[in-house]
């Protein structure tokens, strides 16, 4: 399904990433977590294509990407299309509804009949808990109700893969739960995901697969529950003490 | 300065002062502000400039008379010598030299716009006369004391060398005639029927518009056809000069003495052949002039100084009939420069490097040079090289939004990188090509950024359409200039005039805050 290999991405002089391999099946949920500045937010920005890499190789659902084709736009649009996006700072439409925000792609990017779309965009609402905010601009609803509206503009666009940048860092701590929620529920339902966070809580309830990024590099992978619990490497140890103790 | 006066000329010197005539209405009613106190006040400042005594004594002092003329006037008239750029000529140039030596001081010339001319003398400028082909008229003397006639004049009509319908000022009903504003000619155009007139700053530029064809007649002063004929194969007079006038020299009214000796002096010039001597160099000398030597002395009228507040019902209609084109020339000015404007904004954000640098070149033009400029070159100068002849409203348009089109292109850039690029990031992470994120997602935001520039940019259009006067459109500053010229009342025209443009700025300002908040979410 996702199937990284050995990709590595410099800003200037800095060697960001190092030569990062990730591989993920169908309906798994792998959570990179890592010290701030790790290049965890770069590897996910990589996957489609809003940082170019330098050099390795991307195939997401039979979509295959390389330095070399990488300025095709035909394949560009394809991994696009299959990989949606959700971002830290939700950037939503701020001249949109909701519903106007959820609807735009698949109207003016699939060219879809916009009553077809219409109908669908109020599911996906419904389904984020929303129904009743369709119509509201985004100026006009909380950060948790912004990050779930741009769930559901993602999820419109019925991508293979959804990736997912710090979905919970911008919030209040009470208004993440609703967002997590939302999350473990679309990874029950088997969405394939790759996620960048902080937030540990969310890691443990909705990763398969948990990847400990260091130094451009993937230090150590494992089950949460293995991971968080007995962790093997000492740098994966002194982070996960540093940010479990921060909790409380 | 302390001199005898008889009485009625006592009498006569302080109602000619705005100062001492609103002082003593301010005791004698109450009124309403706008008529009455402010005039005052402004009177009042006014007329400390305006306090001073006989004129003659500032001369006799001095050595020297100050003639107030503008050198834009041209030939016959003054104008710049062709062999010596520096050194300025003209029948009036003379005149004015041979008066001085009469008067026995030196002749020095004060540059003064030729439409400010009579204000400017009446309210103590820097001039003690004027001697600029200033017209023995009503008009003229119910503002300034007049001297005997220095020059006799007729009215010519001018016309393209194949025209022959036009002969008489009758034949102008249905045609564009140009004329010089707030002259004879132009009282003479306007009450011809179904005339045309369209008004002019100066004497030089209604004869190319004639030869362009967009004017199909001029009338102007006989001196000025017979010498811009001599230079133009392809203009002729039509019929003979008629509406015979004078110039005279213009003189405060508070100098009465400075008076007599210009009528004296120019009673000498007269006879002993000084000014036939000047004109015959001219080519001005005619048997009309022969009547400058048989002149008798008439007391010279000064009229009360009015204002024209009282009369508002009369030229308010008027100055309304002018915001009209004013109105349209601003709205059609900006709906080109927000549509070309937002054409060089795209081209300069995503345009290829040749195109852009193109954009930026025209941005940095039209910003970095003066708005009169674009206005002459594109109405005269295109006409001329390429024979492009755009009307004068079309020009104005034009121009307009050619020029504020550099200024919203920058505003409309501001607000293109006013938008987030997260904005940017999310719509390509959709899927979005680039021309669906400029035209959905930037440009709608962008636009609501950019809204308040552009409004403040409409309304300061408003103002700078008054610019467009001196390509011949009567637009409301115009006409306010051509109305106060007439009235003698600057001041009351002015504050009609004023309330016009407020209306007009304010109205449009309202508009635009109902767009903004129906724009503003939340």
């Amino acid at each position: 399904m996702v199937n990284i290999e050995q990709l590595v991405k410099h800003f200037g002089q800095t060697q960001v990433l190092k030569g990062v391999d990730l591989k993920a099946s169908q309906g798994e949920c792998h959570v990179l977590i890592g010290p701030s500045g790790c290049g965890k937010t770069t590897f996910l920005r990589c996957l489609n294509l809003l940082e170019k890499p330098d050099s390795g190789r991307i195939r997401i659902c039979g979509v295959e990407i390389t330095p070399e084709t990488a300025g095709s736009s035909a394949t560009l649009r394809r991994l696009r299309l299959a990989a949606g996006m959700v971002f830290q700072q939700f950037n939503l439409f701020p001249h949109l509804t909701a519903l106007q925000n959820v609807m735009e792609a698949p109207v003016h990017v699939l060219k879809r009949s916009r009553a077809e779309v219409q109908a669908e965009a109020f599911h996906l609402l419904e389904k984020v808990g929303l129904a009743e905010r369709a119509h509201h601009h985004p100026s006009q609803l909380s950060g948790g109700q912004q990050q779930r509206v741009a769930i559901a503009r993602a999820l419109a666009m019925k991508p293979q893969v959804l990736l997912l940048d710090e979905p919970t860092s911008a919030l209040d701590p009470e208004l993440r739960d609703e967002v997590r929620q939302v999350l473990v529920r679309l990874g029950d339902e088997g969405m394939t995901m790759v996620m960048v966070t902080h937030d540990m809580d969310l890691a443990r309830e909705v990763a398969d697969q948990v990847v400990f990024f260091h130094g451009g590099l993937v230090g150590e992978t494992g089950r949460p529950e293995n991971l968080f619990t007995a962790p093997q490497q000492e740098r994966t140890k002194e982070f996960l003490k540093k940010v479990l103790s921060r909790r409380h | 300065m302390e001199r005898t006066r008889s009485a009625p000329e006592q009498h006569r010197r302080l109602r000619a002062e705005p100062g001492a005539r609103d002082a003593s209405a301010i005791r004698s009613a109450p009124r309403p502000f706008i008529d009455r106190i402010l005039p005052f006040l402004l009177g009042t400042i006014l007329a400390a400039g305006a306090v001073r005594g006989e004129t003659w004594d500032d001369i006799s002092a001095r050595g020297s008379l100050r003639w107030g003329n503008d050198a834009e006037g041209g030939a016959p008239y003054i104008y710049h010598s062709g062999t010596n750029s520096d050194q300025l000529i003209g029948f009036e140039v003379e005149f004015a030299e041979a008066l001085s030596r009469a008067l026995g001081v030196r002749s020095e010339f004060i540059q003064y716009n030729w439409a400010n001319l009579v204000p400017a003398l009446k309210q103590g400028g820097n001039f003690d006369v004027i001697i600029a082909g200033l017209e023995r008229s009503p008009e003229n003397l119910a503002k300034i004391a007049l001297s005997r006639p220095y020059f006799i004049f007729g009215q010519q009509l001018v016309v393209r060398d194949d025209e022959s319908h036009i002969t008489r000022l009758a034949d102008l009903a249905g045609k564009k005639v140009g004329v010089l504003a707030a002259s004879t000619s132009q009282h003479l155009a306007d009450a011809v029927k179904g005339a045309e007139p369209k008004v002019y700053d100066d004497n030089v530029n209604y004869f190319r518009d004639l030869e362009l064809g967009r004017l199909d007649a001029v009338l102007t002063d006989d001196p000025i056809a017979r010498v811009n004929l001599e230079k133009n194969p392809r203009l002729k007079v039509a019929g003979a000069p008629f509406e015979l006038n004078s110039y005279a020299v213009g003189v405060r009214s508070d100098s009465p003495i400075l008076l007599g000796r210009i009528n004296t002096a120019i009673g000498q010039l007269a006879s002993d052949g000084t000014l036939e001597h000047i004109y015959r160099r001219y080519g001005l000398w005619d048997d009309r002039q022969l009547a400058l030597k048989q002149w008798q002395a008439t007391q010279s009228q000064v009229g009360e100084q009015h204002s024209v507040l009282k009369e508002w019902r009369r030229y308010m209609p008027i100055l309304l009939r002018a915001s009209v084109t004013t109105i349209w020339v601003t709205c059609a000015g900006m709906a080109l420069a927000v549509v070309w404007g937002l054409t060089l904004a795209l081209v300069r954000q995503y345009g290829p490097a040749p195109s852009r640098w193109l954009a930026i070149a025209y941005i940095e033009v039209f910003r970095g040079t003066p708005l009169l400029l674009q206005l002459y070159f594109i109405y005269f100068g295109l006409a001329q090289q390429l024979n492009l002849r755009l009307s004068a409203g079309a020009a104005a348009v034009l121009t307009l939004g050619l020029n504020y089109a550099a200024t919203e292109a920058e505003n409309y850039r501001a607000g293109i990188q006013g938008v987030p690029r997260g904005q940017n990031e999310a719509a390509l992470a959709l899927g979005m090509t680039r021309g669906l994120i400029i035209r959905r997602i930037v440009l709608p935001q962008a636009l609501r950024i950019s809204l308040p520039s552009v409004t403040n940019d409409f309304i300061a259009m408003f103002k700078d359409s008054s610019i467009v006067s001196v390509i011949g459109l009567v637009e409301l500053t115009k006409e306010y200039l051509i109305r106060s010229l007439d009235a003698g009342d600057y001041l009351g025209m002015g504050l009609m005039t004023a309330a016009i443009y407020f209306v007009m700025s304010y109205a449009a300002s309202l508009g635009a805050r109902a767009i903004e908040r129906k724009l503003s979410h939340g």
